[in-house]
């Protein structure tokens, strides 16, 4: 096997790319509130899985998962968002999503499974200011022209527990996506050939 | 310009030939036609001409291949494809770009081809295919034909020497096959040299210099254009090949007994947004017949049948014994989409069936595995649906229909693309299975296939129904 | 995700380097400084860039769409506390970064992708990622269509859909994933026969240029963030 990409893998990039780069769009649109949007990483893991499997089981070489995560920050965080920071974070999660892959050879189901927990979880980039530049967001609330309670509302939701809860129930979505999306491997895509 | 001396071939590391040391000769300007059953490497050789073969799916290849004298394994296929041009069969899947005009301009792009250039032959080749009004569109809103004629023009803007077509034909409706027909002769006539493997031969009569009859991996017979076109029907199906001339439509028959409706459509209408695309009234079909729903592309045969099924939200009032709802006529049609593979979903053929059943009802399998039998399916229950061919494919879908003991049964397009040995199978498992079903609709523009298995026709043009007739002779 | 495949307007139409600038721009104006009087002039400015370029449907439904938010926003004074803290914490990031989008928007709706493609390339970007990035564009209609008749075909057999969801999940995956790598391997044929990926460089027929109103506008947003910076606090 040739390590470097070819064009035939730049197509399945560019596929599996947009069927990824879509999904999370359409949460996004469904999902536009910072309240909501907390939910989008425990589901976005729940529904992405297969996909991302399949993507590192047709692909195979190194560079693959940062092209995804290259162009998920340019459409999704820069184009759609806006946001350059959100655009920064997306990359910088793709990079150690790669890097946990490589270490298993992109062939290992515990690396692959760590890698999938890394890239699925670029959306802190979007609501995380809310937990680390607390003072930033207050004041630009505030400046925006709402009451100070209405900041302080918000910044009351953002609680470490709140954080957990999200952690936590985004890794367990990472868990049992990888399960059904290793099971769907074995029993659909390798089977057929195409995995 | 081509030469193939004895070449052989074998996929990976398989040792069944696919190609059985296979000779032959293509002269500059000449136009062959490669014909065959399914699967008798026609395919193959064009994969041989533009370079697929082996440089990109691999296997045992031996003997030689030359191509305006270069060897094809010698250089890559991008390299290649300044001299070969290709174009394929499924129009969904052979466009790079969502608009027309990069699409057009793809090769030159990849070929390095400077600004200035490019927009001459842009020129040029708007004039010569007649597109002007395809230039800048979404690919997505074209036509069929428009999609293939845009196909062509676009290979034909990297100005190559050879063209092969891959089934040019295979999704097409008449129209858009006569519109295909002219960019080929006008391809010809300019020059290029032209290799096509088609199943459908009627449309390509009159521009073929010689054709090359394969089966099983080896040349089986060459004819000259004008000994191929006198081959006689018998010999003709004997051969396992389409029709050569155009084939006519039987007569309708001159007293139609009425038989029993199966079912009477008072009104359908079915909306796209506010355009009503489909009104049909008072259309009655015939119980337990083969009934063929025919008409050009965008005459509302596939909205008729979405309607219909209840797919789509449509003001209907449909009723057999008695009126159905939306809900009950989903329960009781089944639709089997041009592209089969959307509506297999399990892991095995068997699976497929028991979707929604307990799978350790020992009873429900029994009659599932009874089911697979009339299908010839039997021996395939453990085989992954997506694995199978496309006619077995085909019959999986077919029988989860009967096993949910649907009524009434919709075929979108079964035959297109496939030779005549799966055309008549496809007529006979229809006419096989009408009786167990209310009546059969297959939407087809295939005359061929209807002549074989049809009853009774209804036209459609514009959304409504212009005719609905019996047809002579009963199959 | 709506991208306009043929027609890009039909005004003064901005390089599309120049409104990806823009966009970096006005990230920093909101970032770097808060919100003042010159980050909402800046999305006004957006507005009247969009609206030169000749396209006026995204602006009247955004002008709708805040036009609800504000009626609501003010109703909601009268609102007990807990509502009052949900809504506002609900329509928040709407009007935080409403600068950002209206130039995300500005460049979704006046960028073809040929014109972006051939500016990505005049930026240096590689084929590794220019390649794929024009291969998700053409696959975002396509997954639409596919996923429509998947979901079609799923209405005939009443047996799928009940129970578990995420076995509905599953028979979604099986078809669409089996159909899209297919169609990716039959692109993969029809592309290299055309000779994609043959050189390390393509070229392009469209000339990304800048012209005056590119530099116009350039300076226009860079006034804006100087003026925030030294100018007086308004």
């Amino acid at each position: 096997m040739q390590n470097q990409l070819r064009t035939k893998d730049l197509i399945t990039i560019g596929i599996f790319s947009a069927i990824y780069i879509m999904a999370y769009a359409v949460l996004s649109g469904v999902l536009f509130t910072p309240v909501l949007f907390m939910l989008m990483l425990p589901i976005g893991a729940l529904l992405m899985g297969p996909v991302y499997m399949l993507y590192i089981a047709r692909t195979q070489k190194v560079g693959a998962i940062t092209i995804m995560g290259f162009l998920t920050a340019l459409i999704i965080g820069f184009l759609v968002y806006g946001n350059i920071l959100i655009a920064l974070v997306i990359f910088g999660f793709a990079l150690l999503a790669e890097f946990a892959a490589y270490l298993g050879k992109y062939k290992s189901l515990k690396w692959n499974i760590l890698s999938y927990s890394f890239m699925s979880f670029w959306a802190v980039g979007v609501f995380g200011p809310w937990w680390v530049a607390r003072d930033w967001i207050r004041e630009l609330t505030i400046t925006s022209g709402y009451p100070a309670e209405f900041a302080d509302g918000v910044l009351s939701l953002a609680t470490p527990l709140t954080l957990f809860l999200i952690i936590a129930s985004t890794l367990i979505s990472v868990l049992i996506s990888s399960f059904v999306a290793n099971r769907m491997l074995k029993k659909h895509f390798v089977r057929a050939g195409i995995a | 310009m081509i030469t193939l001396s004895d070449v052989s071939f074998s996929y990976g590391d398989d040792d069944k030939r696919v190609l059985d040391s296979v000779s032959l000769h293509i002269d500059q300007g000449e136009c062959v036609l490669l014909c065959g059953k399914s699967g008798c490497g026609k395919s193959t050789v064009l994969n041989l001409i533009n370079g697929i073969i082996p440089n990109h799916i691999e296997g045992t290849l031996t003997g030689t291949v030359t191509v305006n004298g270069v060897q094809p394994k010698d250089v890559r296929i991008q390299e290649l494809s300044a001299t070969v041009g290709s174009v394929f069969q499924n129009p969904k899947s052979q466009f790079f770009s969502l608009n027309s005009s990069d699409e057009l301009l793809f090769a030159c792009c990849n070929h390095r081809v400077p600004r200035q250039v490019m927009q001459e032959r842009l020129a040029e080749t708007t004039e010569t295919f007649n597109i002007a009004h395809l230039l800048n569109r979404n690919i997505f809103g074209l036509s069929g034909g428009e999609k293939q004629k845009l196909a062509c023009a676009s290979v034909y803007m990297n100005r190559p020497d050879v063209y092969v077509f891959d089934e040019p034909s295979a999704n097409l409706d008449a129209s858009a096959i006569q519109e295909l027909r002219q960019i080929i002769l006008a391809l010809k006539q300019a020059g290029n040299t032209i290799v096509i493997a088609e199943h459908r031969l009627h449309y390509l009569l009159g521009i073929y210099d010689s054709v090359i009859y394969m089966a099983s991996g080896k040349i089986a017979g060459r004819y000259r254009q004008e000994d191929f076109v006198n081959i006689p029907e018998d010999e003709r199906r004997q051969m396992g090949l389409r029709a050569i001339h155009k084939p006519t439509l039987r007569e309708p028959k001159p007293q139609a007994i009425e038989s029993e409706p199966a079912i009477i459509v008072e009104t359908l209408t079915c909306r796209h947004g506010n355009k009503v695309a489909v009104q049909i009234e008072n259309l009655k079909l015939p119980k337990h017949k083969v009934i063929a729903v025919v008409g050009k592309n965008g005459a509302g045969k596939s909205t008729f049948a979405a309607g219909f099924s209840g797919i789509h939200r449509a003001t209907a009032k449909i009723a057999d014994e008695k009126e159905m709802s939306r809900r009950e006529r989903l329960k009781r049609t089944f639709l089997v989409m041009q592209d089969v593979n959307h509506q297999l979903f399990a892991e095995s053929v068997l699976d497929e069936l028991m979707l929604g059943h307990a799978f350790d009802d020992t009873e429900r399998i029994q009659q599932a595995e009874a089911t697979l039998e009339q299908l010839n399916l039997l021996q395939w229950r453990d085989e992954h649906p997506q694995c199978l061919s496309g006619g077995q494919k085909q019959r999986t879908a077919i029988s989860t229909a009967l096993f949910a003991s649907k009524s009434y049964l919709i075929f979108d397009e079964p035959t297109s693309g496939v030779d005549l040995i799966h055309m008549m199978r496809v007529a006979e498992l229809i006419q096989g299975i009408k009786n167990r079903v209310a009546c059969v609709l297959v939407i087809t523009h295939d005359i061929e296939f209807i002549n074989y298995c049809c009853e009774y026709v209804v036209e459609m043009d514009a959304g409504r129904v212009m005719n609905a007739y019996q047809l002579d002779v009963d199959v | 995700m709506e991208q306009s495949i043929d027609r890009a307007g039909v005004g003064l139409i901005l390089d599309p380097r120049t409104k990806l600038l823009l966009l970096i721009l006005v990230n920093v104006l909101l970032y770097s400084f808060g919100p003042s009087v010159y980050l909402y002039a800046a999305t006004g400015f957006a507005a009247l860039l969009i609206v030169l370029a000749g396209v006026y449907r995204p602006l009247l439904y955004m002008i709708g769409m805040y036009a609800v938010l504000f009626f609501v926003n003010r109703l909601m004074g009268f609102a007990p506390e807990g509502i009052l803290q949900t809504w506002s914490a609900l329509s928040l990031p709407l009007f935080l970064f409403l600068p950002l989008f209206m130039y995300a928007i500005l460049f979704f709706t006046t960028t073809t992708i040929g014109d972006a493609a051939a500016a990505f390339h005049k930026m240096r970007l590689p084929n590794v990622l220019l390649i794929p990035l024009l291969v998700m564009f053409r696959f975002f209609p396509t997954i639409g269509q596919e996923f429509r008749a998947i979901t079609n075909a799923m209405k005939l057999r009443s047996a799928i859909g009940r129970g578990n969801p995420l076995r509905t999940v599953e028979y979604v995956y099986v078809p669409l994933l089996f159909s899209l790598v297919k169609t990716g391997e039959e692109l993969t044929l029809a592309s290299l026969t055309r000779g994609l990926g043959l050189h390390k460089d393509r070229t392009y027929i469209q000339d990304p240029k800048l012209r005056w109103f590119d530099y116009g506008a350039l300076v226009v947003m860079i006034f804006l963030i100087v003026a925030r910076r030294w100018g007086p606090t308004i």
